[in-house]
């Protein structure tokens, strides 16, 4: 994706471009356009935003995730120490070696 | 047909009649596939009967044996795997109806394993959909249907490995494969009667496997004796450049040591008891049996003594961690029509309320888990395993809805399944470590919650036989080791197993 410069960012956001009480396009197609994306990638068919549950089923959704809220109440309440990293470690890859290149 | 006193032989046993050319794969094959078509429907343990590749495999074993190319302790073994290992041109369900029809092109590794080790797949066993990841509230919650306990088939064998926690005790295979993400292995082998091991984490590979929480997910064996579940993971244990989180770290099963004359086997040896609150939520039978097992142990020469886990919430971080991953892993399927296709509505309803877990919370649950795993191994410096009842109830029956209020003790019930443990009682005032809680303290009963800290900090258990029920149900013992020490867990429930029968007893009609 293209960036943008810190200008037109600053510009942008005097504009209200981030306020989101009006639905507004994405940044980058604000200032600039992208190039359409390859047919094959358009004509991907997306997932349906709306999940096919039945009302009742999403009732039992709602009531699931109040549930869940007061389990995690225990885990909210702490608080974690500003140095204390998650357990997982993002490793870098170096790239695959490759046989020098002749001539 | 051999003799069912041959098929209920430990692995161990059948291997050295194999070595000695007393018993054929052949025979010992065809003998287990008969009685996996016979009761394998009785106890819901199957999902696909390999028979044509397992009488392959047994032919080509036995041509090896014969030329003087013995394998190892498994060649010539044939053994049953959850049906969520993939195996190259033979369905692999997940145990779920929206996945009926999925074939693989390729071997889990484990099963490569298997295979590189001469044992022969005979069946893929029932499990419960998506190995339970959204949640279940019953034991039919399977393509497959309910899987029973072999002593007592009007109750559940247990989930979400529930066809090796069926199948095992009832030799219909001389050992199975489970997986384990939040109880998957302990819970089967305390309702069923079996010897299970979940791994350490990493410890084997879960390429080929589904994955419902990459960091949480586990493989391992579940047998009929505790010996036998660390001849098989020496099989299946090692790096494997297809799973990156797989260890570097050699696995090596080594036999039982020689007691010296005049030493019990467990003299000197610490153990940190985990006693939960049976009155308020356990089952007294359950206690009794827990603490003969403690008196057994006591009486090998190991020194016991009472503790509890550090103060956290183990039970929301596992389920946090285990379903945003779940939900990111399955997020296209439960977005789809598809989803409705599963048997249990609690599964769906799981499954999509999932998605909506905050970013936050998997991260803190993430964070907290540094902390559980360096608390938990500061605790392993005064014990060398914990032991702990592997659930506090006996096997619910069949038909037994698990969101249903839970009886109290008194009146006696149910437990809740494999997907979240209810291993939980009253404990005494916190001996807080690190993260102490700022307003709402944690729920006391979490001080009991092994099976979520112990899969939390990805260490090892292994769950064996120590009691049966007034109703012939199995009750269970799980020793928790520290990280990369599965031989010690073993090797305690090794010798507890030299010193009880439980793990001896064949349950009637099978």
């Amino acid at each position: 994706m293209k960036g943008i410069t810190r200008r037109e960012f600053h510009r942008l956001a005097a504009a209200g471009a981030f306020a989101g009480a009006a639905p507004t396009a994405p940044l980058a197609q604000t200032s600039l356009p992208l190039t359409p994306a390859p047919q094959t990638q358009t004509a991907t068919p997306k997932p349906p935003t709306k999940l096919l549950l039945t009302a009742d089923q999403e009732k039992k959704v709602q009531e699931a995730i109040a549930e869940r809220e007061k389990d995690i109440a225990a885990l909210r309440s702490r608080t974690l120490p500003y140095d204390l990293e998650p357990a997982f470690v993002f490793r870098v890859r170096a790239a695959a070696h490759r046989p020098p290149v002749k001539g | 047909m051999l003799s069912d006193d041959i098929l209920y032989m430990s692995v161990r046993e059948l291997g050295s009649q194999i070595q000695a050319r007393k018993i054929r794969p052949v025979q010992l094959t065809e003998s287990y596939l008969a009685r996996l078509e016979k009761f394998g429907p009785k106890l819901g343990a199957v999902a696909t009967i390999t028979s044509k590749l397992a009488l392959q495999q047994a032919k080509q074993a036995e041509k090896e044996i014969d030329a003087g190319n013995y394998r190892g302790p498994l060649h010539g073994i044939p053994f049953g795997a959850k049906d969520l290992l993939a195996t190259k041109g033979i369905k692999t369900t997940w145990g779920a109806p929206p996945f009926r029809d999925q074939v693989f092109e390729y071997d889990a590794t484990l099963i490569r394993k298997l295979t590189d080790a001469g044992a022969i797949l005979v069946a893929k066993l029932a499990m419960i959909e998506l190995a339970g990841g959204g949640g279940y509230s019953n034991a039919s919650a399977s393509l497959q249907g309910p899987s029973r306990c072999p002593f007592n088939i009007d109750h559940w064998a247990g989930g979400s490995s529930s066809g090796p926690g069926a199948a095992v005790p009832s030799a219909l295979v001389a050992f199975a494969i489970g997986s384990e993400t939040l109880g998957s292995i302990i819970t089967p082998s305390a309702f069923s009667g079996v010897s299970g091991l979940r791994p350490t984490y990493g410890r084997v590979s879960r390429h080929g496997a589904m994955a419902l929480s990459w960091t949480m997910d586990k493989l391992g064996p579940m047998c009929r004796t505790a010996s036998d579940c660390g001849l098989v993971l020496a099989a299946i244990a090692g790096f494997d450049p297809l799973d990156e989180t797989s260890v570097r770290t050699p696995y090596i099963s080594r036999p039982a040591r020689r007691v010296a004359p005049g030493r019990a086997a467990l003299e000197g040896k610490r153990i940190g008891v985990i006693r939960p609150d049976f009155k308020a939520e356990g089952d007294p039978e359950v206690e009794m049996a827990f603490n003969v097992a403690l008196e057994t142990l006591r009486g090998l020469g190991a020194k016991l003594e009472e503790m509890e886990l550090p103060d956290y919430p183990y039970t929301a971080i596992a389920v946090t961690l285990y379903s945003s991953e779940a939900a990111s892993i399955f997020r296209p399927f439960i977005q789809s029509e598809k989803l409705q296709q599963l048997v249990d509505e609690s599964q769906k309803i799981g499954l999509v309320a999932a998605l909506s877990v905050p970013a936050t919370d998997y991260l803190d649950s993430f964070r907290l888990r540094s902390q559980i795993q360096t608390d938990l191994a500061k605790m392993f410096e005064r014990f060398e395993v914990l032991v702990a009842p592997s659930r506090l109830r006996p096997a619910p029956r069949i038909d037994v809805d698990f969101n249903a209020p839970q009886k109290s003790a008194v009146e006696k019930s149910s437990d809740k399944p494999g997907g979240k443990p209810s291993d939980k009682s009253a404990d005494k005032p916190a001996d807080k470590t690190t993260a102490k809680p700022t307003t709402t303290p944690t729920d006391t009963s979490e001080r009991h919650s092994i099976i979520a800290a112990s899969n939390i900090a990805g260490l090892p258990a292994i769950s064996v036989p120590c009691g049966f029920t007034k109703e012939n149900l199995p009750v269970g013992i799980q020793f928790v080791a520290p990280a990369l020490a599965d031989d010690t867990c073993i090797g305690f429930a090794h010798n507890f197993q030299n010193a009880s029968e439980w793990h001896k007893r064949r349950p009637s009609g099978f």
